[in-house]
């Protein structure tokens, strides 16, 4: 099995975005202008991350607001609220507030996949999209959570159903699991989300990132059928290294997020071979899923997280040709 | 200065900030793109500071604050007078608003005074009313920053806390009174091993001065930071309440809270203006645990103002004062 590269989610603007997006805010440009930025910067970080010799092109998503509102503002019965923190970040997301089951207006997943198949034709793309489970969790609703996480599985089938167009990975984002409060009762709405996902999306995978999820949860994450679930082993890696060493899954069904998106120290390849070696030995495995970053690339500044996509695609290949069967 | 006495119960205050008013903003702008002197910055800087503390004193706000008008932001205003830091790049905290987040790259020194001026400008407009010494804590400035140098958290967070002390002591030497480190992130690790780093820094920031010493936090899981932080050496902890919707109230109960409490009673991200009643039911709910007394309480908004239209802030704060006020004549303290 191929071990593979890729990195796990959004990127930062430009500062020819954040400028096109603010004049477009003020008026001062029309939306074709800021949407000629916002593609210059998609087109720039694909091909970076085509040039690291990574295995899938993750969509950058430079001009959504959050993980939420491009959902949030093409769906009907929801819309964005309040500011609220973001997990431990010092970013805050607008609070979705579901007054009714979403209904697709507009195409969300579909279109982005359109794009990047333009610009990086055959290479294969990774959506990410608001896991089911923390897309609930993180809304204002009093709807019941788990028919309304279900309801979103059904409007991202529709959305691509309605568009067309497919993504090689579909990844759900969800960082709620690895929150104290996730027990197995929100894996097991994830597993009804899942059942309902895979009517149309063959390859999904699960990113669980920002903390370590608990034991009973991340069994159970593992029992779900999907092509692989993402942990990082960076932020807390005492407690990543005593899940893996307690549940001992079989890493060929787990993609590893080595290389830490929210800070600008940059690793070096010892760093990352050692964190891959402990992660091999503990769980006795000679196969990875892959190799991932901590969490997506928001919060640090762009250069950064040119760099640390770089260094991902170099110290991956290696580690791949070194470490792994 | 005349002196202005307070109230025995149900206290006024705010977190901090205010809305900028413009010629601090500009004035912000034209500093960063080095137009005008650190000298010419705090003197335009005074106007908007005194507009802040009118605000307050019509309001009827009996502790107040300088509005943080000088501070572009909470930590990048701090670090930017401290040795050891560089000015990063842009980052986003929400939206499309950024914010130049720093990066420790030596040895973490003090350079000088930071709010001195700004506070004791304050202080000789506020016609009396105490006003609060607000400075971001070292665990905020740890975690918004980027640390390139520092092999070591524990250095990083003590070294800081060294220099905000140096600052601290200053101002006590000088007469404040009411001393509020502000530590917003805390909560977004709510763990023991986070709770007690900063409580170590607290104790090199805050030991053997003179003064009501308060830690402000907001906006996370504060109940799940709470049981670690009782034991901080601070008279007051100020609290965020009403955002989330006074969740927070019984825990209070649960771990036997018995410090004095800044009670945030109204929401600094809506519009919505609470009325009297609203918040004077904010408080009812509080007694009604029977953990602190009237005297314990003080009333104020859940965090800094500065997000708020100034119409907005100024009405929100003057239900407050109204609802003091209403209280103290409920529970016998004012005629």
């Amino acid at each position: 099995m191929m071990m593979r590269i890729f990195v796990l989610g959004a990127y930062p603007r430009s500062a020819k975005t954040r400028k096109a997006i603010r004049d477009l805010d003020e008026g001062k440009i029309s939306i074709e202008e800021a949407r000629l930025a916002i593609l210059e910067d998609t087109a720039y970080i694909c091909g970076i991350q085509v040039g690291a010799g990574l295995s899938y092109v993750q969509d950058p998503a430079v001009e959504h607001h959050d993980m939420f509102r491009p959902f949030v503002e093409s769906w009907r019965g929801v819309y964005a609220d309040g500011l609220l923190r973001f997990f431990d970040n010092n970013f805050f997301y607008r609070i979705p507030v579901f007054v009714e089951e979403p209904d697709v207006q507009r195409c969300v997943i579909s279109q982005r996949v359109r794009l990047l198949k333009k610009l990086v034709h055959y290479y294969p793309v990774k959506i990410s999209v608001p896991g089911p489970v923390t897309f609930t969790f993180l809304s204002k609703t009093e709807l019941d959570r788990s028919e309304l996480a279900v309801s979103i599985s059904r409007a991202y089938v529709l959305d691509s159903e309605l568009g067309d167009a497919i993504p090689d990975i579909l990844q759900l984002d969800e960082p709620f699991l690895t929150d104290p409060d996730a027990s197995p009762y929100h894996v097991s709405i994830l597993e009804e989300c899942v059942r309902e996902l895979k009517r149309r999306f063959s390859r999904i995978i699960i990113s669980m990132y920002y903390g370590v999820p608990k034991e009973d949860v991340f069994k159970k994450v593992l029992e779900l059928p999907v092509e692989a679930v993402i942990i990082s082993l960076v932020e807390y890696p005492d407690r990543a290294f005593s899940l893996l060493k307690s549940t001992r899954p079989e890493l060929s069904r787990v993609c590893l997020g080595v290389i830490d998106a929210r800070d600008i120290k940059v690793e070096d390849y010892e760093q990352v071979r050692k964190l891959v070696e402990k992660a091999m030995e503990v769980t006795g495995s000679k196969e990875i899923y892959g190799l991932t970053t901590s969490c997506g690339f928001e919060l640090i500044p762009l250069k950064y997280a040119i760099e640390k996509t770089q260094i991902l695609g170099r110290y991956g290949l290696r580690i791949a040709q070194e470490l792994v069967r | 200065m005349s002196s202005y006495t307070l109230p025995k119960a149900f206290i006024t205050t705010v977190v901090g900030s205010y809305p900028k008013f413009p010629e601090a903003q500009e004035a912000i702008e034209k500093r960063k793109r080095g137009l005008i002197s650190e000298e010419e910055f705090r003197k335009i800087c005074r106007s908007a500071i005194k507009k802040v503390v009118d605000d307050y004193i019509t309001a009827g706000i009996d502790i107040i604050s300088d509005g943080e008008q000088t501070r572009e932001d909470m930590v990048v205003f701090f670090v930017e007078r401290m040795k050891g830091y560089e000015i990063g790049d842009w980052v986003r905290i929400f939206d499309n608003v950024y914010f130049r987040k720093p990066i420790v790259v030596s040895k973490i020194e003090y350079a000088g005074p930071m709010i001195i001026e700004d506070w004791e400008y304050a202080r000789s407009v506020s016609d009396g009313r105490p006003v609060k010494f607000i400075i971001t804590g070292p665990y905020t400035i740890l975690d918004w920053s980027f640390n390139l140098y520092y092999k070591d958290k524990r250095e990083l967070i003590f070294d800081i806390a060294r220099v905000l002390r140096r600052e601290i002591e200053e101002a006590v030497r000088r007469g404040a009174k009411f001393v509020q480190i502000d530590e917003p992130a805390l909560s977004t690790r709510p763990m023991r091993e986070e709770a007690e780093l900063l409580k170590e820094a607290l104790e090199i920031m805050l030991k053997g001065l003179d003064c009501k010493k308060i830690v402000h936090i907001c906006f996370g899981r504060i109940e799940r930071i709470l049981p670690y932080i009782l034991d901080y050496p601070v008279d007051q902890f100020d609290l965020e309440f009403k955002n989330s919707n006074f969740r927070l109230l019984p825990y209070l109960k649960e771990y036997s809270y018995n410090k004095e409490l800044g009670y945030g009673v109204v929401d600094v991200h809506s519009l919505k203006v609470e009325t009297v009643e609203e918040i004077k039911d904010a408080v009812y709910r509080l007694l009604k645990l029977d953990i602190i007394g009237p005297e314990k309480i003080y009333l104020d908004p859940d965090c800094g103002l500065k997000r708020l239209p100034r119409e907005i802030a100024l009405e929100k704060l003057k239900n407050i004062v109204k609802a003091a006020k209403e209280l103290r004549r409920e529970y016998g303290y004012e005629s």
